[in-house]
């Protein structure tokens, strides 16, 4: 299954334990150095496909100063989607590393 | 700002957890950080996510599904004439006058029993739809058709239909004949289609949209009354009616509605024929009818 970039970060900022949506909104800021600004359409729909697929699994709803939110977790399954996706990132990243390494020398 | 973006939360399907709870607004407000054009850009992601939500959920519509949204269409078209009828009736158009021919003298035009009877039908079938009452429904579109086939093969022939008089003084008006086509098709959809009770709300919104339809109706060729919103329908259909089956079966059912009407046009030799409309016509149809067809009989073999 492939992960679009934005999901890749949605994931990831799930690894550290449960997290609200704007808290992942933070959190994929954070890991990608500002490089990943989720917006909340994004975000949902991202976290509806998530669900959906068992990856991410959503939590009751509450009410914390007058707001209402809800927790996602990340799953086994999600667990492994986003090791495998990492491992090729690595792997395709590895094939243009080596390769520019080998021009420069 | 929370109302700018409930309102972008409305672009989502009635039964997104975007429309029934707050968690998307709360988190759309965070997110904006109290910044106008934060909540602008949160709001335009909301209605892009919302209208992919949409198709997503178009996609899984059936054909019943299709078959409702046409008696909507049908059944609001049918009362918007009926209450255009009346309409010209207490405030009739100037007399018409073709630059290219001679005037017409239309036919007296008063409001009698007829139009009363349509009016009441068309609003039966509407609330009949409304309240889900399928009894009520279909004997409405019964007794409509009845009255619009009284006035297209009794009264029409001799040009003193109801709707002929007023066809004559408002060029796109559909004269009785090709009424009657619609009102078939309306029968025979109400009939299939399983009903459930829908929001009174929907009453005036029906109401609503039947008025303006109306109000549209005054231009004298009355392109955008019917003919330019069937063509929308159609083009919409053929563009995306494999993606939304409702689209497909609403284009087959308008087509079909509009045979009568499109044979006649072409079979009858009028000197102000367009020609391009006589060579776009029965292929635009056939295409409108086989293509929707296509895409239907597809989804159901996959």
């Amino acid at each position: 299954m492939e992960i679009r970039r934005s999901t890749y970060f949605v994931l990831a900022a799930l690894l550290d334990g449960p997290l609200h949506g704007y808290g992942i909104i933070r959190r994929a800021a954070e890991l990608s150095d500002g490089d990943v600004r989720l917006s909340t359409g994004t975000l949902f729909g991202a976290l509806d496909r998530l669900v959906e697929s068992g990856l991410v699994e959503a939590g009751e709803e509450e009410k914390v100063e007058g707001r209402v939110r809800r927790a996602y977790t990340l799953t086994q399954d999600g667990h492994a989607a986003l090791a495998a996706e990492a491992g090729r990132l690595r792997r395709a990243a590895h094939v243009v590393e080596a390769r520019v390494a080998r021009a420069a020398t | 700002m929370r109302r700018l973006l409930s309102l972008a939360c409305r672009a989502f399907p009635p039964d997104h957890r975007a429309r029934r709870s707050d968690e998307v607004v709360d988190t759309a407000l965070l997110a904006a950080d109290g910044s106008a054009l934060g909540a602008a850009r949160e709001a335009l992601s909301l209605v892009s996510a919302g209208a992919r939500e949409r198709l997503k959920a178009e996609s899984r519509r059936t054909l019943r599904d299709g078959l409702a949204l046409l008696v909507g269409i049908l059944a609001s078209l049918n009362l918007a004439i009926a209450l255009a009828g009346i309409g010209l009736g207490v405030h009739p158009p100037p007399p018409f006058e073709c630059p290219c021919g001679p005037r017409f003298d239309p036919a007296p035009y008063v409001i009698d029993w007829w139009w009363i009877a349509f009016a009441l039908a068309a609003s039966a079938i509407v609330v009949g739809l409304v309240l889900g009452n399928r009894r009520l429904a279909c004997v409405a579109a019964l007794v409509n058709v009845g009255i619009v086939g009284y006035d297209a093969l009794l009264i029409a022939p001799g040009l003193r239909g109801h709707l002929n008089a007023i066809a004559y003084m408002q060029g796109g008006y559909p004269a009785g004949q090709e009424w009657l086509a619609p009102a078939v098709v309306l029968v025979l959809a109400t009939a299939v289609t399983p009903l459930r009770r829908l929001s009174l709300r929907r009453l005036p919104l029906t109401l609503g949209i039947a008025m303006g339809l109306v109000a549209l109706s005054r231009e004298r060729y009355g392109f955008f009354y019917l003919r330019w919103p069937l063509a929308a329908i159609l083009v919409l259909a053929l563009a995306f009616g494999w993606l939304a089956p409702r689209l497909a079966v609403v284009a087959v059912g308008a087509s079909l509605a509009v045979v009568p009407y499109v044979v006649e046009y072409l079979s009858v030799p009028y000197a102000y024929h367009d020609p391009i409309v006589k060579w776009v016509a029965a292929p635009g149809l056939a295409l409108g009818i086989l293509l929707p067809l296509a895409y239907l009989t597809r989804r159901r073999l996959t």
